[in-house]
């Protein structure tokens, strides 16, 4: 036995895999009962292990695995029909093997726990034909001939001599391992591969014949290494179970060399040879620099250069491992949870083949399976609590994993009751993190935020009322561990949406190196969209026109800068002043007066333009710049609190480079979302949440794009409304019945001239150009038209309200459910319009076909 | 003999046997040590990358040969530079700039530390150290635990992993983001 010990551990990671495996199926068997496939899977599987098990010596696992198995066969057979109390035994069972098996991993014995009751209780299930077999019934040294053992007397299945179980042992791995155990009885095992395919005892179709592609040999045992051949695993590494089914099926003969193509190998050993090619990276920058001025050894270093390019893109596969490694485990904790709690919840699952970085994988395990629970747990309303608000009695519980510019976004998305914002908003200042009128004035996204204070979310004022978030805190800190971003929304009575969104890798990524004042720093390539030269010698004109010939000019206040870019209007943020590296009087916007360029980037839901001085080589030198790749490198436990910082970089010169965390910069910077109207369309439920749910007082001083209405109005619009400026040739512009559109996008975008749309006087769209203002309202975009726009600006002081307009009267594309208040923004007067907090404007989305 | 004395937690200096081997430096004109064990290099030219908003005590990011390593000015980590008479009354006044770094393995998170000196390796009897006794905590008396008496004055023994924490009282724990 003990000197079994390394195959012994092969079995317990054999079997764990196994065991998900038949969760899965499991659960998935629940849908459809009459799968033949799974069955024969399910079965087989659960053959595996009891005839391992047996191979051991481990008897009470082998017992526990024989109930389970005769079961599954007068299932497999049609005798009985799978119904939910079998399937909860079931994975009763699948339960106790697992915790026989951590037993065995963690003290080398089966340990004393009886599952006599659940063998009975299987046994009875099976028609109580016969009891199950006492677990007494085959306690046998190590070391015995593992067929006995896998032959219990009760059993009634025509599974009888070694060859026949060998080869119906459905993964290669688990055979091997018996080859130690009893190396004598190796030769009568190792049947000739065709053979084996027709000794199976059972009839499923799918009979696992990759037995044949391994042909047991002798030496195999003498791999001692924990790099073992897994010859039935076709995808290189991975630890995924191999599920034995369905394209296992018969003709094998075509397999052995696919087969033997595959290595398992350590995944340390995977991590330190990325380490090792991350090295071998920045010395390959490091020799370009040098090298520059030797032009003898130009070849030899572009060659090295390429060579080391391609060795790190396969380094870098080698340890990709699709997502679904980390999401098989979900239908049964939805399953066993929903069954506990007494809810109905449907589990939906996208993107599983997503790959990431095999740590990645290992470290969004937890902290999923807790967002998973806790959405069943506390998201999803029970059944009748569900149906009293109208919506359907089974809950959606949906998990969609997608790459997204350089990253994975894994989304855990519910229809459950949501957070209870405001009960989260009193709990935080009773806990003293916030006073009551920050509090008030904080948006719901904001107040959401404190579910991640540590300990925040455990208080019983929450529990009780949402009971929504438990240790959210320690989700987030695990996901920030790697890298990522943990964000939530939540509508009341609607559900709750949570997105983590996770580096494809830590490893290496190209980047932009841009230099602000001393500093150089990293721009992951993965946000860039563009670059935009600023216009030099800038005079910071408000001009109407500024986006001219020489360059992008920065306008607006100092507090909310924008440039114009093909008719809209980006914000952007001064890196120098936004990482303090001049001071704030130098320039108007803390940009340099001469020039500098403008990194528009577009990260999560923000779009928005980071000013830098100008652009720079990795080496630092003048040879063209741009692209470089960089090995990003953990930049410590100081430097990741600031929030500023994704991580650093060695650079080729030997010097340390910040790598920017652009969407801590956006929300350091305050950039509104933008990309709304892109989104897509699953995302517009959060967008009316946000509309309905806000604060009106919130907006109050939130920048505003002031325009003149073709009447000489001044009016306001909040610049968080606007999704863009247009400008249409009039003869664009097409009349129906009562109103005016453009065509859009592939859709029609109604147009309203502002006057109009104030309840004063109609004009004819004239002068041959058309400037609108596009607002996102919760029934989709409409165009105001307007004279010109004339600035963008923070208010003065906080507007005065005169009226809302909540008149039926009006037309239906008025300002019906608007509300207009008067508000001084750059030194003027201006009407404020905006939407009532919990109305839909009645827009003519009808017109959209 | 050292190796023992090593894996006893320098966080705890109960009373024990033996002595502990222990990396002397001086800091704004104090005397502060940490196991010697600890200590990787000690480098003169470092090059350090400053960070922008970053705390105060984080001098900027250090390249050991491809090892991104935090820089910790230590007199701005305990704070010895605040005015406070009672602090200051052994401090010499102007201090000289702080070159040297003091490169420790600490656990398995690396970082160095600025020193104005280094002194020398010392071995002190861990019974001797006794508890740091204060009547108000501070940023320096939190990141020490230990002080031993010495002849040419006092020693105090540092704990590094807190040393690598951000200062509590020079920076709110509340990770507000710097405004713009």
């Amino acid at each position: 036995m003990m000197d079994n010990q390394e195959f012994v551990q092969e079995f317990l990671v054999e079997s764990s895999e196994n065991l998900d495996q038949l969760d899965r199926d499991l659960v998935a068997l629940e849908e459809t009962p009459d799968d033949p496939d799974r069955l024969a899977s399910i079965f087989r599987t659960v053959h595996t292990i009891k005839g391992t098990s047996g191979f051991f010596g481990f008897s009470k696992l082998g017992a526990l695995a024989h109930s389970g198995e005769h079961l599954l066969g007068r299932l497999r057979d049609g005798a009985i029909l799978l119904n939910e109390e079998i399937a909860g035994t079931l994975l009763s069972m699948v339960d106790a093997v697992r915790a026989i098996l951590r037993n065995i991993e963690e003290t080398g014995v089966e340990g004393t726990a009886d599952f006599r009751e659940l063998s009975d209780a299987l046994a009875a299930m099976s028609e109580g034909r016969e009891p199950a077999p006492p677990s007494g019934a085959r306690p046998r040294p190590a070391g015995n001939p593992p067929v006995d053992q896998s032959l219990p007397a009760s059993d009634d299945s025509p599974r009888v001599s070694p060859q026949q179980f060998k080869a119906s042992a459905s993964d290669v791995k688990i055979e091997r391992l018996s080859q130690p155990a009893e190396p004598d009885a190796q030769a009568p095992l190792a049947p000739p591969p065709a053979e084996s395919t027709a000794a199976l005892p059972t009839p499923p179709p799918t009979a696992p014949c990759e037995t044949d592609a391994v042909t047991p040999t002798p030496e195999q045992p003498a791999a001692a290494s924990p790099a073992v051949v897994s010859d039935n695993t076709p995808p290189p590494v991975t630890t995924a179970e191999v599920a034995p089914s369905s394209d296992a099926a018969g003709p094998q003969r075509s397999q052995p060399t696919a087969a033997e193509s595959s290595v398992r190998v350590d995944v340390g050993l995977l991590g330190s040879i990325l380490d090792l090619v991350g090295e071998l990276v920045l010395a390959r920058n490091q020799l370009r620099l040098a090298a520059a001025e030797i032009p003898q050894v130009q070849d030899a270093v572009r060659r090295v250069h390429a060579v080391t390019s391609s060795l790190q893109e396969t380094a870098m596969k080698t340890r990709m491992q699709p997502i679904a490694q980390v999401f098989s485990r979900f239908p049964r904790v939805v399953r066993d949870l929903s069954v506990s709690c007494g809810k109905d919840v449907r589990l939906e699952i996208d993107g599983a083949e997503t790959e990431l970085d095999r740590t990645l994988i290992e470290n969004i395990r937890d902290p999923l399976t807790h967002l998973v629970r806790n959405a069943v747990d506390h998201g999803i309303e029970p059944p009748h609590e569900r149906i009293q608000a109208g919506k359907p009695e089974t809950g959606l519980l949906s998990l969609r994993a997608f790459h997204e510019s350089g990253q994975v976004t894994v989304e855990v998305r519910d229809d459950g009751r949501g957070i209870p914002v405001d009960a989260i908003r009193r709990k935080a200042v009773s806990r003293g993190l916030i006073d009551a009128t920050a509090a008030d004035k904080l948006s719901d996204e904001e107040t959401l935020q404190y579910i991640f204070e540590p300990g925040f979310s455990t208080a019983a004022a929450v529990t009780d009322v949402s009971g929504r978030g438990v240790g959210m805190d320690v989700v987030k800190t695990n996901i920030e561990a790697i890298g990522g971003t943990v964000d939530v929304r939540s509508m009341p009575g609607e559900g709750t949406t949570i997105r983590v969104r996770i580096p494809l890798t830590l490893a290496i990524i190209p980047a932009l190196i841009v230099r602000c004042g001393p500093q150089r720093l990293a721009i992951p390539q993965a946000s860039v969209c563009e670059l935009v030269p600023l216009a030099r010698g800038n005079d910071n004109t408000k001009g109407t026109d500024g986006s001219d010939r020489r360059g992008a000019v920065i306008e607006g206040l100092e507090t909310a800068p924008v440039i114009r870019l093909r008719g809209e209007l980006l914000p952007v943020v001064s890196l120098a002043s936004l990482l303090g590296l001049e001071p704030t009087d130098a320039a108007p916007h803390g940009h340099p007066r001469h020039g500098g360029t403008v990194v528009r980037v577009r990260v999560d839901d923000h779009e928005f333009g980071v000013i830098v001085d100008d652009m720079q080589s990795a080496a630092g030198t003048a040879e063209a710049a741009g692209l470089t790749t960089i090995v990003v490198k953990p930049a410590g436990s100081l430097v990741a609190p600031i929030g500023l910082y994704a991580g650093a970089t060695v650079m080729g010169d030997g010097g340390v480079t910040l790598i920017l965390d652009l969407r801590g910069i956006a929300r350091v910077a305050d950039i509104p979302e933008r990309l709304a109207q892109t989104r897509q369309a699953d995302d517009h439920a959060h967008q009316l949440g946000d509309i309905a749910s806000e604060n009106v007082d919130e907006a109050i001083l939130a920048p505003l794009v002031v325009c003149r209405s073709r009447h000489g109005r001044r009016v306001a619009l909040p610049a968080r409304r606007v999704s863009r400026l247009e400008r249409f040739s009039e003869a664009a512009v097409e009349q129906t019945t009562d109103r005016s559109v453009v065509r859009h996008a592939g859709s029609f975008l109604p147009l309203v001239d502002l006057d109009d749309f104030l309840g004063g006087m109609t004009r004819p769209l004239a002068d041959g150009r058309v400037q609108a203002v596009v607002l996102n309202t919760p029934t989709g975009p409409i165009g105001l038209v307007v004279d010109e726009i004339v600035d963008v600006a923070i208010p003065d002081a906080a507007p005065v309200s005169i009226e809302s307009f909540e008149d039926d009267s009006l037309p239906p594309h008025s300002l019906k459910r608007w509300k207009r208040q008067m508000v001084d923004v750059a030194g003027q007067a201006a009407e404020l319009l905006d939407l009532l907090s919990d109305s839909a404007v009645e827009t003519s989305t009808s017109l959209a076909s | 003999m050292a190796t023992d004395l090593h894996s006893t937690d320098p966080t705890q200096p109960l009373p024990g046997e033996g002595v502990g081997r222990y990396a002397a430096f001086l800091v704004a004109g104090r005397r502060f040590a940490v196991p010697a064990a600890d200590v990787a290099e000690v480098l003169r030219d470092g090059r350090v990358n400053k960070v922008p908003r970053a705390p105060e005590s984080l001098a900027g990011l250090l390249n050991l040969r491809g090892r991104i390593v935090p820089v910790i000015d230590l007199e701005r980590r305990l704070g010895l530079t605040t005015t406070d008479a009672g602090e200051r009354d052994t401090v010499t006044p102007a201090r000289p700039p702080a070159t040297v770094h003091l490169v420790l393995q600490a656990t398995h998170e690396w970082c160095s530390l600025l020193v104005d000196e280094i002194l020398d390796v010392v071995e002190i009897p861990i019974a001797a150290f006794q508890p740091v006794v204060a009547q108000q905590a501070t940023d320096a008396t939190d990141a020490t635990t230990a002080v031993y008496a010495g002849e040419d004055g006092l020693m105090y023994l540092l704990d590094v992993r807190q040393v690598l924490r951000p200062a509590p009282r020079s920076r709110p724990p509340s990770s507000t983001s710097p405004s713009t």
